[in-house]
């Protein structure tokens, strides 16, 4: 991926599943040597890919992130029943059915909250986000360099 | 959240007089989810649960090790990046909200590690968990990235505080390792081939039940066991238990206040073998 990368075939890289597996565990970031942040090259690969729309196809993963993102935007906390409903009617409606047996045992032991609880905040939450200048700030590591960016 | 780990959370910081309350409307914190589609905004939803714990004048205690980075990272940048800095305090100040950075983040755990401490802890047992080996399961975000808990690959905090209440931890290399998180949604394979790991692990060091502290790793790796099985041809049967419902089960209350029974996995044979009640 990073060689792809660093040779220019950036398309190929973003419509790769690779960086949808990534499920941010920070094991790379801790590790590498060079201190290099690869989650959070992940993240940024994984918003330019939905960015540019080339998410591969059939890929999971941004379909559940963006509706996370929906169910956050409209009521500030998110449930898993909304959250996976929603996801299996997206991607996968038979295979609800398969989920059920699992769902209802889960459900009888107050282990699946139903709804979202939407918070008072909301509206303040809206009115931060409208008014944000920059939506990205690349490169970002902290402790490491204090200075501005241009 | 989960039940049972609000349930025991409550009981057993209630019997160690930690005075917990809970944020007045927070909102979620987006996780890694919305860290994958909108950077900025993903960093505007920690702030304001920071805003509303200054207002309180409180830190932010969680239990959850993805709430816990996704805030201290959150923390770390308005500390340490002006740039970062002013583009939140440009959002915050439409709505007439200010952070001033006094916040601290933490996990429960850590808390009662390193605040609480063994004496306090263990002047509270009633019941002797006699023997029982546990995988201690830290998870990834426990420690990382930041390493400011414990060691980020090889913790021992939750080790620590299970042999103050007379578990005996077993040696789990596989400890830190990921439990695939969201991917169980996603890419069940994956995520599915990842908890066989480390359930293997555990057998294979004769743990007879995991001990979690994070609410996704303990979904994954307790409810989706059978689904391992399937697909593995193996035979687990492990029960996993957030270590608030271990305290509690030390502390001396009772299942039903812990939320213990709620698992797909019982816990009750191996409980009754092990469950002593000192004096």
């Amino acid at each position: 991926m990073i060689a792809a990368f660093r040779a220019g075939m950036l398309d190929k890289v973003l419509k790769s599943n690779t960086i949808w597996l990534c499920s941010s565990c920070y094991s790379c970031t801790v590790r590498c040597p060079s201190g290099i942040k690869l989650t959070d090259i992940m993240y940024e690969l994984k918003r330019l890919a939905i960015e540019f729309g080339l998410t591969p196809k059939g890929a999971k993963a941004p379909v559940v992130a963006k509706l996370f993102v929906d169910i956050v935007n409209e009521k500030g906390r998110v449930a898993e029943v909304p959250l996976v409903s929603r996801f299996m009617l997206k991607t996968n409606p038979l295979g609800a059915f398969k989920m059920i047996p699992r769902a209802a045992k889960m459900y009888k032991r107050g282990r699946m909250p139903m709804t979202s609880h939407k918070i008072k905040g909301i509206a303040e939450l809206e009115k931060c986000a409208g008014a944000m200048t920059e939506p990205m700030i690349s490169g970002l590591h902290p402790g490491s360099a204090k200075e501005e960016r241009s | 959240m989960n039940k049972a780990y609000d349930k025991s959370t409550q009981v057993v910081c209630k019997a160690l007089d930690i005075d917990l309350a809970e944020l007045n409307d927070w909102n979620c914190c987006g996780a890694s989810a919305y860290m994958s589609i909108h950077e900025m905004k993903a960093h505007l939803l920690s702030a304001r649960n920071l805003v509303l714990a200054e207002k309180e004048k409180k830190d932010l205690v969680v239990v959850c090790p993805a709430c816990l980075t996704t805030l201290t990272k959150t923390n770390h940048y308005l500390a340490e990046e002006s740039r970062f800095k002013r583009t939140i305090e440009t959002s915050l100040k439409a709505a007439n909200l200010q952070y001033r950075g006094s916040v601290k983040v933490r996990h429960l755990l850590e808390v009662i590690v390193n605040e609480v401490g063994e004496q306090e802890v263990k002047a509270r047992i009633k019941r002797k968990l006699s023997g029982l080996k546990v995988a201690p399961y830290y998870g990834c975000q426990l420690t990382r990235p930041f390493g400011e808990i414990d060691d980020k690959e090889f913790p021992v905090i939750l080790d620590r505080l299970l042999t103050w209440i007379g578990a005996e931890p077993v040696d789990f290399p596989l400890k830190t390792k990921c439990c695939g998180g969201l991917l169980m949604m996603t890419n069940e394979d994956v995520a599915l081939g990842l908890n066989r790991n480390i359930l293997d692990c555990a057998k294979q060091k004769e743990a007879e039940c995991i001990v979690t502290i994070c609410p996704l790793c303990h979904m994954n790796i307790e409810t989706y066991q059978g689904d391992v099985n399937k697909m593995f041809g193996t035979d687990f049967k492990i029960p996993a238990l957030y270590f608030t419902q271990l305290m509690g089960l030390a502390f001396g209350f009772s299942r039903k206040e812990l939320g213990i029974d709620d698992e797909m996995i019982s816990s009750r044979p191996l409980l009754e073998k092990h469950l002593e009640v000192i004096g």
